[in-house]
């Protein structure tokens, strides 16, 4: 078998060094591209992400990595976003405002809200947190087939998507009584909220899991 | 209870991982790329890299370090010691680092924590302090590692930090560090009640004993370990056990 290609999508937005040595790790060639690809081009789709919604969806729209997100969905070959570019994959994000996503997932990115009566909410919700899964064996066919339900990834965020459909989520986890949205998926497009490149041994089965899907 | 993280500091001196005691007095210990990979196969959360004589040179060294750890270390990694603008951040966040951690230059001009927030997100900033104990009950903020007065209240300080943009704060105790004889509770403890951001217990650790008090009287959120690695005394792994025993909240390794 040859070696599995992944393309991260640099539009000028975050840190993507690890992202492409995690990549790497797991056994695949990274591109990073600083210009957009044709979907043709593109193997195995990584859509990165970090910072606010409104801010990194423009900075895919300028870059085409919009249009070439829904081109992509449409292969069926495996894509992941990761963090915001997992929000990306919604219709609707309410960070300053409500702005327009990419709309593969239907559904919301919504700020995380305390539970009533809760005065010591911390935002973001920053650190490691172990990941349930909503539907036994709904993980055996995606990036997360490798993982146990309790294993812990890193997190990193304010918002989450909340999807029209509860079929839609792959994965939960717990923070500070509020359930968040830790993955979600559509067909050969799955999404992580958390970093898989920031969360040890685990996230980098779940990289490898994708990278061989 | 709020889940704690667990993070190795590796100060860096030149080519070196070194440690010192009162932040003075400096000893080689080793490579630090060796030693923040066997925390990472121990299961370390986070690792702290901290160019101890950056401030002194004017810039931070690390960014080949950093190129060739994120090619083996798969957990955040936050990188200080002379970051100076925006630009200093931007080069170490694209050579592997998740956060940039300043002292001296934001005590010297705070609105660079505004302005790596805004390029990067509250997220990548760590404001360190460097905390020493004055006769009248107060902590003065030290500044180039511990060397120079900057006549700075610490309680004040972190007040402003926290307003220009700071997401996390590694708060050390210049009186406490490489003295295992524990944490400054009563200085976290001013502290993690003041502000909201996560605070980091850095400086005495001798035992998970330590680690509880930091947590539980301390109310910290993580805790930077240097000496009790380095010399070997514990490992990360021994560390995290004992924790949870002690019902820390902290990540479970293995699950069944």
């Amino acid at each position: 078998m040859s070696t599995p290609k992944v393309t991260v999508l640099d539009f000028g937005i975050g840190n993507l060094y690890s992202v492409c040595r995690a990549v790497e790790k797991s056994g695949a060639e990274v591109a990073l591209v600083d210009k957009c690809p044709r979907a043709d081009q593109v193997e195995r789709l990584i859509l990165p992400g970090v910072g606010a919604f409104a801010k990194c969806l423009d900075a895919m729209r300028r870059f085409g990595a919009v249009d070439l997100s829904r081109e992509f969905a449409e292969t069926g070959r495996p894509m992941l976003g990761i963090c915001v570019g997992m929000q990306a994959l919604f219709e609707i994000g309410e960070e300053f405002g409500e702005h327009a996503g990419i709309g593969i997932i239907p559904g919301r990115v919504k700020q995380l809200k305390p539970l009533a009566g809760n005065n010591a909410f911390k935002l973001p919700h920053v650190g490691w947190a172990p990941l349930e899964c909503p539907r036994p064996g709904s993980w055996d066919s995606s990036p997360l087939r490798s993982v146990k339900p309790g294993e812990y990834t890193y997190f990193v965020h304010s918002y989450h998507g909340i999807p029209d459909q509860n079929g839609s989520i792959l994965a939960t986890t717990t923070y500070d009584g509020i359930k968040i949205t830790a993955a979600v998926s559509k067909d050969n497009v799955t999404g992580v909220q958390f970093h898989p490149e920031r969360s040890g041994p685990v996230g980098l089965r779940i990289m490898e899991s994708f990278v061989t899907s | 209870m709020r889940p704690i993280r667990l993070i190795a500091r590796l100060d860096i001196k030149g080519p070196n991982l070194i440690k010192g005691i009162h932040l003075e007095g400096l000893r080689v210990i080793g490579d630090p790329q060796a030693y923040a990979q066997r925390y990472y196969e121990q299961g370390i959360d986070e690792i702290i890299y901290m160019d101890s004589v950056a401030s002194l040179y004017g810039r931070n060294n690390l960014s080949e370090l950093l190129e060739h750890t994120a090619r083996h270390v798969f957990v955040p990694i936050t990188v200080g010691g002379g970051v100076r603008s925006v630009e200093d951040a931007r080069r170490l966040l694209r050579t592997g680092a998740d956060k940039v951690a300043i002292n001296t230059a934001a005590i010297s001009r705070p609105e660079l924590l505004s302005e790596i927030a805004e390029e990067f997100g509250s997220q990548a900033v760590v404001l360190s302090v460097e905390a020493k104990r004055l006769n009248s009950g107060r902590w003065e903020a030290y500044t180039d590692n511990g060397r120079e007065h900057s006549g700075r209240d610490v309680v004040e300080w972190v007040e402003e930090a926290e307003k220009m943009g700071a997401g996390e704060l590694l708060l050390t105790s210049i009186d406490q560090e490489g003295t295992r004889r524990g944490f400054d509770i009563e200085l976290l403890s001013a502290i993690s009640n003041l502000v909201s951001i996560p605070v980091i217990a850095s400086g005495g650790m001798g035992s998970t004993a330590d680690l509880v008090s930091a947590v539980e009287n301390g109310h910290a959120d993580a805790v930077a370990m240097a000496d009790i690695l380095h010399y070997d005394r514990m490992t990360v792994e021994s560390i995290r056990g004992e924790a949870l025993a002690a019902n820390m909240n902290i990540r479970e390794l293995s699950v069944s």
